[in-house]
Protein backbone atom coordinates (compact mmCIF):
# COMPACT_ATOMS: atom_id res chain seq x y z
CA UNK A 1 0.00 0.00 0.00
CA UNK A 2 3.00 2.24 0.58
CA UNK A 3 3.75 2.28 -3.17
CA UNK A 4 0.14 3.17 -4.00
CA UNK A 5 0.24 6.03 -1.49
CA UNK A 6 3.48 7.26 -3.09
CA UNK A 7 1.78 7.28 -6.52
CA UNK A 8 -1.05 9.41 -5.14
CA UNK A 9 1.52 11.71 -3.57
CA UNK A 10 3.75 12.11 -6.60
CA UNK A 11 1.43 12.00 -9.60
CA UNK A 12 -0.55 14.97 -10.76
CA UNK A 13 -4.16 13.87 -11.19
CA UNK A 14 -4.99 13.25 -7.52
CA UNK A 15 -3.50 16.61 -6.60
CA UNK A 16 -5.44 18.45 -9.30
CA UNK A 17 -8.63 16.62 -8.39
CA UNK A 18 -8.17 17.51 -4.72
CA UNK A 19 -7.38 21.11 -5.66
CA UNK A 20 -10.53 21.29 -7.81
CA UNK A 21 -12.72 19.95 -4.98
CA UNK A 22 -11.25 22.35 -2.44
CA UNK A 23 -11.59 25.21 -4.91
CA UNK A 24 -15.26 24.31 -5.35
CA UNK A 25 -15.70 24.27 -1.57
CA UNK A 26 -14.14 27.73 -1.29
CA UNK A 27 -16.18 29.05 -4.25
CA UNK A 28 -19.44 27.87 -2.67
CA UNK A 29 -18.48 29.61 0.56
CA UNK A 30 -17.54 32.80 -1.31
CA UNK A 31 -20.76 32.63 -3.30
CA UNK A 32 -22.82 32.42 -0.12
CA UNK A 33 -20.78 35.25 1.36
CA UNK A 34 -21.12 37.55 -1.64
CA UNK A 35 -24.70 36.60 -2.57
CA UNK A 36 -26.39 35.70 0.73
CA UNK A 37 -29.64 33.76 0.15
CA UNK A 38 -32.84 35.17 1.54
CA UNK A 39 -33.98 31.77 2.82
CA UNK A 40 -31.83 30.55 5.74
CA UNK A 41 -32.39 26.93 4.68
CA UNK A 42 -30.56 27.60 1.42
CA UNK A 43 -27.20 27.78 3.22
CA UNK A 44 -27.38 24.06 3.95
CA UNK A 45 -29.04 22.97 0.70
CA UNK A 46 -26.77 25.00 -1.57
CA UNK A 47 -23.63 23.75 0.19
CA UNK A 48 -24.91 20.19 0.21
CA UNK A 49 -25.88 20.23 -3.48
CA UNK A 50 -22.55 21.74 -4.55
CA UNK A 51 -20.53 19.27 -2.50
CA UNK A 52 -22.63 16.33 -3.66
CA UNK A 53 -21.98 17.06 -7.35
CA UNK A 54 -18.34 18.04 -6.88
CA UNK A 55 -17.42 15.11 -4.66
CA UNK A 56 -19.25 12.59 -6.85
CA UNK A 57 -17.49 13.75 -10.03
CA UNK A 58 -14.12 13.94 -8.28
CA UNK A 59 -14.60 10.51 -6.73
CA UNK A 60 -15.41 8.95 -10.11
CA UNK A 61 -12.38 10.60 -11.74
CA UNK A 62 -10.11 9.54 -8.89
CA UNK A 63 -11.54 6.01 -8.83
CA UNK A 64 -11.09 5.54 -12.56
CA UNK A 65 -7.59 7.03 -12.41
CA UNK A 66 -6.34 4.75 -9.67
CA UNK A 67 -7.79 1.71 -11.48
CA UNK A 68 -6.34 2.60 -14.88
CA UNK A 69 -3.00 4.14 -13.95
CA UNK A 70 -0.96 1.02 -14.70
CA UNK A 71 -2.78 0.46 -18.00
CA UNK A 72 -2.13 4.03 -19.10
CA UNK A 73 1.52 4.09 -18.01
CA UNK A 74 2.34 0.54 -19.16
CA UNK A 75 3.51 -0.13 -15.61
CA UNK A 76 1.80 -3.42 -14.80
CA UNK A 77 5.16 -5.16 -15.35
CA UNK A 78 6.87 -3.20 -12.57
CA UNK A 79 3.87 -3.38 -10.25
CA UNK A 80 3.43 -7.13 -10.66
CA UNK A 81 7.10 -8.05 -10.45
CA UNK A 82 7.12 -6.40 -7.02
CA UNK A 83 3.78 -7.90 -5.98
CA UNK A 84 2.55 -10.65 -8.32
CA UNK A 85 -0.63 -11.30 -6.33
CA UNK A 86 -3.13 -9.25 -8.30
CA UNK A 87 -5.72 -9.40 -5.50
CA UNK A 88 -3.24 -7.78 -3.14
CA UNK A 89 -2.46 -5.04 -5.66
CA UNK A 90 -6.15 -4.33 -6.27
CA UNK A 91 -6.95 -4.32 -2.55
CA UNK A 92 -4.12 -1.85 -1.94
CA UNK A 93 -5.45 0.40 -4.72
CA UNK A 94 -8.99 0.18 -3.36
CA UNK A 95 -7.80 0.95 0.17
CA UNK A 96 -5.87 4.00 -1.06
CA UNK A 97 -8.95 5.11 -3.01
CA UNK A 98 -11.17 4.88 0.07
CA UNK A 99 -8.59 6.56 2.28
CA UNK A 100 -8.01 9.32 -0.24
CA UNK A 101 -11.71 9.99 -0.76
CA UNK A 102 -12.38 9.96 2.96
CA UNK A 103 -9.48 12.32 3.63
CA UNK A 104 -10.33 14.68 0.80
CA UNK A 105 -14.02 14.50 1.64
CA UNK A 106 -13.48 15.39 5.28
CA UNK A 107 -11.34 18.40 4.36
CA UNK A 108 -13.71 19.57 1.62
CA UNK A 109 -16.84 19.03 3.70
CA UNK A 110 -15.21 20.73 6.70
CA UNK A 111 -14.22 23.69 4.55
CA UNK A 112 -17.71 23.99 3.09
CA UNK A 113 -19.40 23.75 6.48
CA UNK A 114 -17.03 26.32 7.97
CA UNK A 115 -17.42 28.81 5.11
CA UNK A 116 -21.17 28.31 4.90
CA UNK A 117 -21.61 28.98 8.60
CA UNK A 118 -19.28 31.96 8.37
CA UNK A 119 -21.31 33.36 5.46
CA UNK A 120 -24.54 32.83 7.39
CA UNK A 121 -23.22 34.57 10.49
CA UNK A 122 -21.94 37.48 8.39
CA UNK A 123 -25.39 37.83 6.83
CA UNK A 124 -27.03 37.53 10.23
CA UNK A 125 -29.06 34.53 9.02
CA UNK A 126 -30.56 32.26 11.61
CA UNK A 127 -29.29 28.84 10.48
CA UNK A 128 -29.18 25.56 12.34
CA UNK A 129 -25.45 24.86 12.32
CA UNK A 130 -25.97 21.18 13.08
CA UNK A 131 -28.29 20.91 10.10
CA UNK A 132 -25.71 22.46 7.76
CA UNK A 133 -23.03 20.11 9.04
CA UNK A 134 -25.25 17.03 8.71
CA UNK A 135 -26.48 17.90 5.22
CA UNK A 136 -23.01 18.63 3.87
CA UNK A 137 -21.34 15.66 5.62
CA UNK A 138 -24.05 13.37 4.27
CA UNK A 139 -22.75 13.92 0.74
CA UNK A 140 -19.57 12.01 1.53
CA UNK A 141 -20.74 8.34 1.72
CA UNK A 142 -22.53 8.41 -1.68
CA UNK A 143 -19.44 10.07 -3.18
CA UNK A 144 -17.24 7.28 -1.84
CA UNK A 145 -19.62 4.75 -3.37
CA UNK A 146 -19.37 6.62 -6.68
CA UNK A 147 -15.58 6.39 -6.40
CA UNK A 148 -15.82 2.61 -6.05
CA UNK A 149 -18.13 2.54 -9.07
CA UNK A 150 -15.51 4.53 -11.00
CA UNK A 151 -12.83 2.10 -9.85
CA UNK A 152 -14.93 -0.83 -11.08
CA UNK A 153 -15.62 0.70 -14.47
CA UNK A 154 -11.98 1.74 -14.77
CA UNK A 155 -10.84 -1.84 -14.26
CA UNK A 156 -13.39 -3.04 -16.75
CA UNK A 157 -12.49 -0.51 -19.44
CA UNK A 158 -8.74 -0.53 -18.86
CA UNK A 159 -8.53 3.10 -19.91
CA UNK A 160 -9.18 6.43 -18.25
CA UNK A 161 -11.49 7.69 -21.02
CA UNK A 162 -13.48 4.46 -21.20
CA UNK A 163 -13.77 4.17 -17.44
CA UNK A 164 -15.00 7.74 -17.02
CA UNK A 165 -17.46 7.38 -19.88
CA UNK A 166 -18.89 4.14 -18.46
CA UNK A 167 -19.04 5.47 -14.89
CA UNK A 168 -20.68 8.79 -15.84
CA UNK A 169 -23.12 7.01 -18.13
CA UNK A 170 -24.07 4.66 -15.32
CA UNK A 171 -24.32 7.18 -12.49
CA UNK A 172 -25.94 10.02 -14.42
CA UNK A 173 -27.94 8.26 -17.17
CA UNK A 174 -28.42 4.51 -16.89
CA UNK A 175 -29.29 4.59 -13.23
CA UNK A 176 -32.19 6.90 -14.08
CA UNK A 177 -33.50 4.41 -16.62
CA UNK A 178 -33.26 1.60 -14.07
CA UNK A 179 -35.69 3.45 -11.82
CA UNK A 180 -38.36 2.75 -14.45
CA UNK A 181 -38.03 -1.01 -14.02
CA UNK A 182 -40.79 -2.26 -11.68
CA UNK A 183 -39.34 -3.88 -8.57
CA UNK A 184 -35.83 -2.56 -9.24
CA UNK A 185 -36.80 1.08 -9.39
CA UNK A 186 -36.74 1.56 -5.64
CA UNK A 187 -33.41 -0.14 -5.27
CA UNK A 188 -31.22 1.46 -7.94
CA UNK A 189 -27.75 2.67 -7.04
CA UNK A 190 -28.87 6.29 -7.19
CA UNK A 191 -31.94 5.67 -5.08
CA UNK A 192 -30.20 3.79 -2.29
CA UNK A 193 -27.09 5.97 -2.19
CA UNK A 194 -29.43 8.99 -2.15
CA UNK A 195 -31.26 7.38 0.76
CA UNK A 196 -28.00 7.01 2.64
CA UNK A 197 -27.42 10.73 2.16
CA UNK A 198 -30.96 11.62 3.12
CA UNK A 199 -30.89 9.44 6.23
CA UNK A 200 -27.60 10.92 7.44
CA UNK A 201 -28.86 14.42 6.68
CA UNK A 202 -31.92 13.63 8.78
CA UNK A 203 -34.47 14.79 6.20
CA UNK A 204 -36.77 11.89 6.99
CA UNK A 205 -37.81 11.51 3.35
CA UNK A 206 -35.80 8.38 2.49
CA UNK A 207 -37.56 5.33 1.06
CA UNK A 208 -35.30 2.93 2.96
CA UNK A 209 -33.68 2.95 6.36
CA UNK A 210 -29.98 3.79 6.69
CA UNK A 211 -28.78 0.22 7.20
CA UNK A 212 -30.76 -1.22 4.28
CA UNK A 213 -29.77 1.63 2.00
CA UNK A 214 -26.13 1.32 3.02
CA UNK A 215 -26.07 -2.44 2.48
CA UNK A 216 -27.67 -2.20 -0.95
CA UNK A 217 -25.27 0.62 -1.90
CA UNK A 218 -22.36 -1.64 -0.92
CA UNK A 219 -23.93 -4.49 -2.89
CA UNK A 220 -24.26 -2.29 -5.99
CA UNK A 221 -20.63 -1.22 -5.61
CA UNK A 222 -19.55 -4.85 -5.33
CA UNK A 223 -21.60 -5.87 -8.37
CA UNK A 224 -20.04 -3.10 -10.46
CA UNK A 225 -16.58 -3.86 -9.09
CA UNK A 226 -16.67 -7.61 -9.68
CA UNK A 227 -16.45 -7.87 -13.51
CA UNK A 228 -13.44 -5.56 -13.83
CA UNK A 229 -11.73 -7.16 -10.84
CA UNK A 230 -12.21 -10.68 -12.28
CA UNK A 231 -11.11 -9.50 -15.70
CA UNK A 232 -7.89 -8.19 -14.23
CA UNK A 233 -7.28 -11.36 -12.24
CA UNK A 234 -7.69 -13.58 -15.27
CA UNK A 235 -6.54 -11.38 -18.11
CA UNK A 236 -3.23 -10.89 -19.87
CA UNK A 237 -1.40 -7.68 -19.05
CA UNK A 238 1.40 -5.71 -20.65
CA UNK B 1 25.76 -34.46 -6.60
CA UNK B 2 25.54 -32.45 -9.78
CA UNK B 3 23.47 -32.94 -12.84
CA UNK B 4 24.11 -31.45 -16.25
CA UNK B 5 22.22 -28.24 -16.86
CA UNK B 6 19.05 -29.01 -18.79
CA UNK B 7 20.15 -26.67 -21.49
CA UNK B 8 22.10 -28.57 -24.11
CA UNK B 9 24.26 -25.54 -24.73
CA UNK B 10 25.26 -24.95 -21.17
CA UNK B 11 28.68 -26.00 -20.09
CA UNK B 12 27.70 -25.12 -16.55
CA UNK B 13 26.25 -27.57 -14.12
CA UNK B 14 23.40 -27.15 -11.71
CA UNK B 15 23.28 -28.82 -8.30
CA UNK B 16 20.69 -31.60 -8.15
CA UNK B 17 17.27 -30.24 -7.25
CA UNK B 18 18.37 -26.65 -7.70
CA UNK B 19 16.14 -24.87 -10.19
CA UNK B 20 17.41 -22.91 -13.16
CA UNK B 21 16.97 -19.15 -12.83
CA UNK B 22 14.67 -19.09 -15.85
CA UNK B 23 13.07 -22.01 -17.61
CA UNK B 24 10.61 -22.46 -20.46
CA UNK B 25 9.14 -25.93 -20.69
CA UNK B 26 6.89 -26.68 -23.65
CA UNK B 27 5.37 -23.21 -23.43
CA UNK B 28 2.48 -22.50 -25.77
CA UNK B 29 0.70 -19.14 -25.93
CA UNK B 30 -2.31 -18.57 -28.14
CA UNK B 31 -4.36 -15.44 -28.73
CA UNK B 32 -7.63 -16.86 -29.97
CA UNK B 33 -6.68 -19.17 -32.81
CA UNK B 34 -3.29 -17.56 -33.39
CA UNK B 35 -0.36 -19.35 -31.80
CA UNK B 36 2.36 -16.87 -30.88
CA UNK B 37 4.58 -19.27 -28.92
CA UNK B 38 4.75 -22.87 -29.98
CA UNK B 39 6.23 -25.42 -27.55
CA UNK B 40 9.12 -23.27 -26.47
CA UNK B 41 11.66 -25.00 -24.23
CA UNK B 42 14.96 -23.63 -23.05
CA UNK B 43 16.68 -22.72 -19.82
CA UNK B 44 18.83 -19.83 -18.76
CA UNK B 45 21.77 -21.12 -16.71
CA UNK B 46 22.80 -19.37 -13.53
CA UNK B 47 25.32 -16.59 -14.05
CA UNK B 48 24.88 -16.59 -17.82
CA UNK B 49 23.90 -13.79 -20.17
CA UNK B 50 21.55 -15.29 -22.72
CA UNK B 51 20.53 -13.39 -25.85
CA UNK B 52 16.99 -14.03 -27.05
CA UNK B 53 16.86 -13.22 -30.75
CA UNK B 54 14.16 -13.26 -33.33
CA UNK B 55 12.49 -11.13 -35.98
CA UNK B 56 9.53 -8.90 -35.10
CA UNK B 57 6.58 -11.00 -33.96
CA UNK B 58 8.76 -13.95 -32.99
CA UNK B 59 7.15 -14.09 -29.54
CA UNK B 60 10.11 -12.85 -27.50
CA UNK B 61 8.25 -10.22 -25.47
CA UNK B 62 5.27 -12.51 -24.99
CA UNK B 63 7.59 -15.21 -23.63
CA UNK B 64 9.03 -12.69 -21.17
CA UNK B 65 5.56 -11.58 -20.08
CA UNK B 66 4.45 -15.16 -19.45
CA UNK B 67 7.64 -15.74 -17.48
CA UNK B 68 6.86 -12.81 -15.17
CA UNK B 69 3.22 -13.80 -14.68
CA UNK B 70 1.79 -10.92 -16.70
CA UNK B 71 0.26 -13.31 -19.18
CA UNK B 72 -0.95 -16.85 -18.68
CA UNK B 73 0.35 -19.76 -20.70
CA UNK B 74 -2.08 -21.66 -22.92
CA UNK B 75 -0.04 -24.81 -22.30
CA UNK B 76 3.31 -25.69 -20.79
CA UNK B 77 5.29 -23.80 -18.20
CA UNK B 78 7.50 -20.76 -17.71
CA UNK B 79 9.35 -20.75 -14.41
CA UNK B 80 11.40 -18.30 -12.40
CA UNK B 81 13.70 -20.13 -9.96
CA UNK B 82 11.55 -23.21 -10.46
CA UNK B 83 8.26 -21.47 -9.71
CA UNK B 84 5.55 -20.48 -12.10
CA UNK B 85 2.85 -17.85 -11.70
CA UNK B 86 0.13 -18.92 -9.29
CA UNK B 87 2.36 -21.42 -7.49
CA UNK B 88 3.48 -20.97 -3.89
CA UNK B 89 6.90 -19.35 -3.89
CA UNK B 90 6.38 -17.45 -7.14
CA UNK B 91 6.09 -14.15 -5.30
CA UNK B 92 9.48 -14.58 -3.63
CA UNK B 93 11.01 -15.77 -6.92
CA UNK B 94 9.69 -12.98 -9.14
CA UNK B 95 10.73 -10.32 -6.62
CA UNK B 96 14.32 -11.32 -7.42
CA UNK B 97 13.78 -10.27 -11.03
CA UNK B 98 14.44 -6.83 -12.49
CA UNK B 99 12.78 -6.41 -15.87
CA UNK B 100 12.05 -4.06 -18.72
CA UNK B 101 9.75 -5.45 -21.38
CA UNK B 102 9.36 -3.27 -24.46
CA UNK B 103 9.13 0.37 -23.33
CA UNK B 104 10.48 1.31 -19.89
CA UNK B 105 7.61 1.26 -17.36
CA UNK B 106 7.62 4.85 -16.12
CA UNK B 107 5.22 7.21 -14.39
CA UNK B 108 6.00 10.09 -16.70
CA UNK B 109 4.73 12.88 -14.44
CA UNK B 110 6.92 11.73 -11.55
CA UNK B 111 10.61 12.54 -11.25
CA UNK B 112 13.35 9.96 -11.65
CA UNK B 113 13.80 9.80 -7.90
CA UNK B 114 10.07 9.53 -7.27
CA UNK B 115 9.79 6.71 -9.83
CA UNK B 116 12.50 4.82 -7.99
CA UNK B 117 10.89 5.54 -4.63
CA UNK B 118 7.58 4.10 -5.82
CA UNK B 119 9.47 1.04 -7.05
CA UNK B 120 11.35 0.39 -3.81
CA UNK B 121 8.22 1.01 -1.72
CA UNK B 122 6.50 -1.70 -3.75
CA UNK B 123 9.14 -4.07 -2.35
CA UNK B 124 8.39 -2.88 1.16
CA UNK B 125 11.69 -0.98 1.31
CA UNK B 126 12.43 2.64 1.96
CA UNK B 127 14.68 4.85 -0.11
CA UNK B 128 17.19 4.58 2.74
CA UNK B 129 17.30 0.77 2.34
CA UNK B 130 17.81 0.92 -1.41
CA UNK B 131 20.61 3.04 -2.81
CA UNK B 132 18.38 4.93 -5.24
CA UNK B 133 20.84 7.74 -5.88
CA UNK B 134 23.61 5.19 -6.41
CA UNK B 135 21.50 3.43 -9.04
CA UNK B 136 20.76 6.74 -10.77
CA UNK B 137 24.47 7.46 -10.75
CA UNK B 138 25.20 4.05 -12.23
CA UNK B 139 22.90 4.70 -15.19
CA UNK B 140 24.16 8.27 -15.65
CA UNK B 141 21.04 10.12 -14.45
CA UNK B 142 22.26 11.45 -11.10
CA UNK B 143 22.05 15.05 -12.30
CA UNK B 144 18.45 14.58 -13.54
CA UNK B 145 17.15 12.93 -10.35
CA UNK B 146 14.51 15.59 -9.69
CA UNK B 147 13.30 16.05 -13.28
CA UNK B 148 10.05 14.53 -14.52
CA UNK B 149 10.86 11.46 -16.61
CA UNK B 150 8.23 12.53 -19.15
CA UNK B 151 10.69 15.22 -20.24
CA UNK B 152 13.51 12.69 -20.75
CA UNK B 153 14.80 11.75 -24.19
CA UNK B 154 14.29 8.19 -25.47
CA UNK B 155 17.78 7.21 -24.39
CA UNK B 156 17.35 8.71 -20.93
CA UNK B 157 14.07 6.87 -20.49
CA UNK B 158 15.89 3.70 -21.40
CA UNK B 159 18.49 4.43 -18.74
CA UNK B 160 15.68 5.10 -16.28
CA UNK B 161 14.13 1.74 -17.16
CA UNK B 162 17.45 0.10 -16.38
CA UNK B 163 17.61 1.92 -13.06
CA UNK B 164 14.15 0.55 -12.21
CA UNK B 165 15.24 -2.94 -13.21
CA UNK B 166 18.37 -2.77 -11.06
CA UNK B 167 17.15 -0.87 -7.98
CA UNK B 168 16.03 -3.99 -6.10
CA UNK B 169 19.49 -5.55 -6.64
CA UNK B 170 17.98 -8.44 -8.62
CA UNK B 171 19.61 -11.82 -9.06
CA UNK B 172 17.86 -12.21 -12.43
CA UNK B 173 17.58 -9.44 -15.00
CA UNK B 174 15.22 -9.63 -17.97
CA UNK B 175 15.80 -6.86 -20.50
CA UNK B 176 13.92 -6.24 -23.71
CA UNK B 177 15.89 -4.00 -26.08
CA UNK B 178 17.99 -2.42 -23.30
CA UNK B 179 20.03 -0.26 -25.70
CA UNK B 180 17.05 1.03 -27.68
CA UNK B 181 17.44 4.76 -28.31
CA UNK B 182 20.85 5.03 -26.68
CA UNK B 183 23.73 6.89 -28.27
CA UNK B 184 26.98 4.95 -28.87
CA UNK B 185 28.39 6.02 -25.51
CA UNK B 186 25.22 4.99 -23.71
CA UNK B 187 25.19 1.69 -25.55
CA UNK B 188 28.69 0.90 -24.32
CA UNK B 189 27.72 1.88 -20.75
CA UNK B 190 24.66 -0.36 -20.79
CA UNK B 191 26.68 -3.18 -22.29
CA UNK B 192 29.19 -2.88 -19.47
CA UNK B 193 26.39 -2.81 -16.89
CA UNK B 194 24.94 -6.02 -18.32
CA UNK B 195 28.34 -7.71 -18.58
CA UNK B 196 28.95 -6.85 -14.93
CA UNK B 197 25.84 -8.79 -13.82
CA UNK B 198 27.39 -12.30 -13.79
CA UNK B 199 30.34 -10.94 -11.80
CA UNK B 200 27.96 -10.21 -8.94
CA UNK B 201 26.20 -13.55 -9.36
CA UNK B 202 23.25 -12.35 -11.42
CA UNK B 203 21.78 -13.97 -14.51
CA UNK B 204 20.48 -12.07 -17.53
CA UNK B 205 18.08 -12.73 -20.38
CA UNK B 206 18.52 -10.02 -22.99
CA UNK B 207 16.27 -9.57 -25.96
CA UNK B 208 17.59 -7.28 -28.67
CA UNK B 209 17.71 -6.73 -32.39
CA UNK B 210 21.22 -5.35 -32.15
CA UNK B 211 23.20 -8.44 -33.01
CA UNK B 212 26.53 -6.70 -32.46
CA UNK B 213 25.40 -6.10 -28.88
CA UNK B 214 24.58 -9.76 -28.45
CA UNK B 215 28.03 -10.71 -29.75
CA UNK B 216 29.58 -8.29 -27.28
CA UNK B 217 27.48 -9.24 -24.25
CA UNK B 218 26.04 -12.72 -24.39
CA UNK B 219 27.41 -16.16 -23.61
CA UNK B 220 24.50 -18.04 -25.15
CA UNK B 221 22.00 -17.39 -27.87
CA UNK B 222 18.44 -18.58 -28.40
CA UNK B 223 16.82 -17.87 -31.77
CA UNK B 224 13.05 -17.78 -32.16
CA UNK B 225 10.85 -17.16 -35.17
CA UNK B 226 7.07 -17.37 -35.35
CA UNK B 227 7.03 -18.55 -31.74
CA UNK B 228 9.24 -21.55 -32.40
CA UNK B 229 12.71 -22.26 -31.11
CA UNK B 230 15.01 -22.46 -34.11
CA UNK B 231 18.45 -22.67 -32.57
CA UNK B 232 20.11 -22.47 -29.19
CA UNK B 233 23.71 -22.77 -28.26
CA UNK B 234 26.77 -20.95 -27.11
CA UNK B 235 27.52 -17.86 -29.12
CA UNK B 236 30.48 -19.62 -30.76
CA UNK B 237 28.38 -22.68 -31.62
CA UNK B 238 25.63 -20.66 -33.23
CA UNK B 239 28.05 -18.55 -35.25
CA UNK B 240 30.12 -21.54 -36.30
CA UNK B 241 26.99 -23.25 -37.60
CA UNK B 242 26.61 -20.55 -40.26
CA UNK B 243 27.82 -20.77 -43.81
CA UNK B 244 30.60 -18.29 -44.40
CA UNK B 245 32.82 -19.86 -41.78
CA UNK B 246 35.90 -21.03 -43.58
CA UNK B 247 39.24 -22.42 -42.50
CA UNK B 248 41.83 -22.55 -45.28
CA UNK B 249 45.03 -24.53 -44.77
CA UNK B 250 47.97 -24.21 -47.16
CA UNK B 251 50.38 -27.14 -47.28
CA UNK B 252 52.82 -28.51 -49.81
CA UNK B 253 51.02 -29.85 -52.93
CA UNK B 254 52.17 -33.43 -52.29
CA UNK B 255 50.67 -33.26 -48.78
CA UNK B 256 47.18 -32.10 -49.81
CA UNK B 257 45.69 -35.60 -49.81
CA UNK B 258 46.94 -36.49 -46.32
CA UNK B 259 45.98 -33.05 -44.96
CA UNK B 260 42.44 -33.48 -46.33
CA UNK B 261 42.14 -36.86 -44.60
CA UNK B 262 43.38 -35.38 -41.28
CA UNK B 263 40.95 -32.45 -41.38
CA UNK B 264 38.02 -34.72 -42.28
CA UNK B 265 38.81 -36.71 -39.17
CA UNK B 266 38.43 -33.52 -37.09
CA UNK B 267 34.75 -33.12 -38.02
CA UNK B 268 35.11 -29.70 -39.57
CA UNK B 269 32.17 -29.87 -41.91
CA UNK B 270 32.67 -30.05 -45.62
CA UNK B 271 36.41 -30.48 -46.30
CA UNK B 272 37.71 -30.05 -49.87
CA UNK B 273 40.68 -28.82 -51.86
CA UNK B 274 40.14 -25.48 -53.57
CA UNK B 275 42.88 -23.59 -55.40
CA UNK B 276 45.65 -25.59 -53.77
CA UNK B 277 44.27 -25.11 -50.23
CA UNK B 278 42.36 -27.49 -47.98
CA UNK B 279 39.22 -25.66 -46.85
CA UNK B 280 36.67 -26.56 -44.20
CA UNK B 281 33.19 -25.12 -43.55
CA UNK B 282 33.51 -25.32 -39.76
CA UNK B 283 36.10 -23.67 -37.58
CA UNK B 284 37.23 -25.43 -34.41
CA UNK B 285 36.92 -23.40 -31.19
CA UNK B 286 40.70 -23.49 -31.00
CA UNK B 287 42.37 -23.60 -34.45
CA UNK B 288 45.55 -24.96 -32.89
CA UNK B 289 43.96 -28.42 -32.94
CA UNK B 290 44.41 -28.30 -36.73
CA UNK B 291 48.09 -27.41 -36.41
CA UNK B 292 48.68 -30.19 -33.92
CA UNK B 293 46.78 -32.81 -35.92
CA UNK B 294 48.70 -32.01 -39.10
CA UNK B 295 52.01 -31.93 -37.22
CA UNK B 296 51.15 -35.40 -35.92
CA UNK B 297 51.21 -36.59 -39.55
CA UNK B 298 54.46 -34.76 -40.17
CA UNK B 299 52.78 -31.98 -42.13
CA UNK B 300 53.81 -28.43 -41.46
CA UNK B 301 51.64 -25.49 -42.45
CA UNK B 302 52.59 -22.98 -45.04
CA UNK B 303 49.61 -20.87 -44.12
CA UNK B 304 46.30 -20.91 -42.19
CA UNK B 305 43.45 -18.47 -42.71
CA UNK B 306 40.25 -18.22 -40.71
CA UNK B 307 37.17 -16.45 -42.09
CA UNK B 308 34.45 -16.21 -39.49
CA UNK B 309 30.80 -15.59 -40.17
CA UNK B 310 29.15 -12.99 -37.96
CA UNK B 311 26.15 -13.55 -35.69
CA UNK B 312 24.20 -11.57 -38.27
CA UNK B 313 25.14 -14.12 -40.96
CA UNK B 314 24.11 -16.97 -38.67
CA UNK B 315 20.86 -15.25 -37.59
CA UNK B 316 19.76 -14.45 -41.14
CA UNK B 317 20.59 -17.97 -42.22
CA UNK B 318 18.68 -19.58 -39.34
CA UNK B 319 15.64 -17.34 -39.67
CA UNK B 320 15.74 -17.35 -43.46
CA UNK B 321 15.98 -21.14 -43.49
CA UNK B 322 12.94 -21.41 -41.23
CA UNK B 323 10.95 -19.03 -43.45
CA UNK B 324 11.81 -21.09 -46.52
Amino acid sequence: MSAELAKVRYLHLPRWTAAAVLAAAVLVGLGLLIFPPSDAGRYASTSSFAMSITLTIAAIVYGVWIATLEFASGTWQRTLTAEPDRNTVLLAKLAVLLLGLAGLGVVAVGTTIGLSEFAASRAGADVDQGDVARQVAATLPPAIAAGVVGFGFGLLAGSMGGGIAFAFAFVFVLDGFLTQIPGLGDWTFGTVSGDVQTEIAGDGTAEHGLVAALLVTIAWSAVILAPGWLRLLRGDLK
Amino acid sequence: MERPAASPYSARTVAAGEPHPLEFDGLVKRYGRRTVIDRLSFTVPEGAIVGLLGPNGAGKSTAMRVLLGLQRPSEGHARVLGREAGQPGFRAAVRKVGAIIESPPLYKRASALQNLEIRVRAYGLSTADADVRGVLNKVGLADRADDAVGDFSLGMRQRMGLALALVNDPSIVVLDEPTNGLDPGGTVEVRELVKELPRRGATALVCTHRLAEVEAMCDYVVVLAKGKLLRQGSLAEVISSAHGNRLAVRVAPEELEVATRVLRALDLGDVRVIDGEVTTTRIPENPSVVTRALAGEGIYLRGLAVERASLEDAFLEIVGGAAA
